[in-house]
């Protein structure tokens, strides 16, 4: 006699439940806590709180090291004794590599900190080591802890019914953390969803909103007081367009059956390990563009390409976008290097609403360099359609973050 | 309707296995076995990541570092099993 496979199942049930017996399973602790972080209704509290824990330690550990040990290097000892030793002070090379300082009663005047010398081997290694490192070794090592205990799946889990609505799944949420380190292990992780609408949803979000460890450390270190809105402003703008791109884009967005791991004690040699490959990837990947992009921003301020940029299209940053005609430098230099825009526009005068919204324009104006290589890897179809995408959200998101601050008198 | 059938027309909705194995009454070993079944019928794919050889990828999840979540999708053909249960 042959059995279909339901048939085959039906006996196999049958069989099973005349001839074994299982005994009473007894809740563990381990148990009881997998459950709490997976059910809606202690999960989600569950998860503010460890989101804002993982916060809270970012910022503290960041600050700790940025402000109280690479501030005091570099703007004491490291840029004094470069602004001296260098030879051909306010000459091209000079200015591009130690201080472009400025010019006050027709004299060249030194810069007095590395945030605002722009020079490749003062400010590029200052964001680079003095606040972008504490800030990606403090992210890797929280998101490591937390991956090894087992806690990204249930928050996969967790976050699932929401990110279906944006065309994603729950597991989207990986390459969405990851970026918060670096765009470009980010992108990369994109591959971890099924189909080419998931993938090109999650690469164009994480392109436009998400913005990097970089970026993330440097307006933690200049505009501390407005980090909640602009993050706040973010967030929002990734579910919004992800919800259009969703609807818009052709494709399919399949559901998912998921097996959770249980969680577990974490391994110091796990998270060692990838704590080191991720930092490791940082430095060959990343630094290498922020002392490159430093570099290109400062020729292309000495030879005023930028200023004349800058000119050019500062009515639509004035008239669209509600920010300062002078913010339209940064914004232009914000192509190349997005950490360096934002420590320009600390120094431009402006309200706090206008500042608000320029470092929501930096964060979601172009993909960093990195990214971009990264982005036009996975294919140059893609990368055309983010870009298109891109331009058309920094347009409407630009201009509703100016409506909205027009309705509610600020802007 | 068959146990089998049951479980698939859940994947359809997007679940873990301990949700169904719960729903269902079910020994959660049964309902892997079954899923093996489902995935070897052609009825669900494993879903992984696939880009295990690049350097990239070590980064973004790390070979042994870290419980490895396992996740399966229909695949068309499991879809127009669940279809036709849906009629």
């Amino acid at each position: 006699m042959k059995l279909s496979p339901e048939e085959r199942w039906d006996l196999i049930d049958r069989i099973s439940r005349e001839t074994v017996s299982f005994g009473a399973y007894r809740h563990t602790l381990k148990d009881a806590i997998g459950e709490l972080t997976i059910k809606p209704m202690t999960g989600i509290p569950i998860a503010i709180a460890v989101m804002y824990g993982f916060w809270s330690v970012f910022g503290s550990f960041a600050g700790f090291f940025t402000d109280g040990f690479f501030v005091r290097l570099f703007d004491a000892y490291w840029l004094p004794w470069l602004q001296e030793v260098f030879p051909g002070q306010g000459r091209f090379l000079y200015t591009i590599m130690v201080d472009a300082g400025g010019i006050d009663s027709g004299e060249f005047v030194l810069s007095s900190n590395c945030l605002e010398s722009f020079g490749v081997l003062t400010s590029g290694l200052f964001v680079a080591i003095g606040i972008v490192l504490p800030a990606i070794l403090i992210f890797y090592l929280t998101l490591a802890l937390l991956e090894d205990i087992g806690y990204m799946p249930r928050l996969a889990v967790l976050i699932d019914t929401m990110l279906h609505k944006i065309g994603l799944h729950g597991y989207a949420i990986v390459p969405t953390i990851l970026s918060l380190g670096c765009n470009v292990p980010g992108v990369a992780a994109t591959r971890i969803l099924e189909t080419k609408k998931q993938r090109f949803i999650m690469m164009t979000l994480l392109a436009i909103f998400i913005p990097c460890g970089a970026q993330i450390g440097i307006m933690q270190d200049v505009v501390p007081d407005l980090m909640g809105w602009i993050l706040l402003y973010l967030i929002i703008g990734y579910f919004i367009f992800g919800y259009i791109l969703n609807k818009v884009i052709p494709g399919m967005a399949p559901e998912f059956l998921i097996d959770v791991p249980p969680y577990r004690r974490p391994m110091l040699s796990n998270i060692g390990k990838k704590v080191f490959g991720r930092v490791k990837g940082f430095f060959v990947v990343a630094i290498p563009f922020v002392m490159l992009g430093c570099a290109i921003v400062g020729v292309l301020y000495q030879f005023g390409v930028i200023r004349f940029l800058g000119d050019l299209l500062a009515p639509i940053f004035v008239g669209w976008f509600g920010v300062p005609a002078e913010t339209a430098g940064p914004l232009i230099a914000a192509f190349l290097r997005k950490d360096l825009a934002v420590a320009q526009l600390s120094v431009i005068e402006m309200t706090k609403y206008q500042m608000i919204t320029s470092v929501v324009l930096v964060s979601i104006y172009f993909p960093c360099v990195a990214t971009f290589a990264m982005m036009l890897k996975e294919g140059w179809k893609e990368l055309i359609g983010a870009l298109a995408v891109l331009a058309v959200t920094v347009f409407a998101y630009g201009g509703l973050i100016h409506l909205i601050g027009i309705l509610l008198g600020v802007a | 309707m068959s146990r089998i059938k049951e479980v698939l027309s859940r994947i359809e909705n997007g679940t873990t296995i301990d949700t169904i194995a719960r729903e269902l009454d079910m020994n959660r070993s049964t309902l892997l076995a079954m899923i093996d079944f489902l995935v070897d019928e052609g009825y669900l794919a494993g879903v992984g990541c696939s880009c295990s050889t690049s350097r990239l990828c070590e980064q973004c999840r790390g070979a042994n570092a870290g419980p490895e979540m396992a996740m399966y999708t229909l695949t068309e053909k499991g879809m127009g099993m669940v279809e036709r249960l849906n009629l």
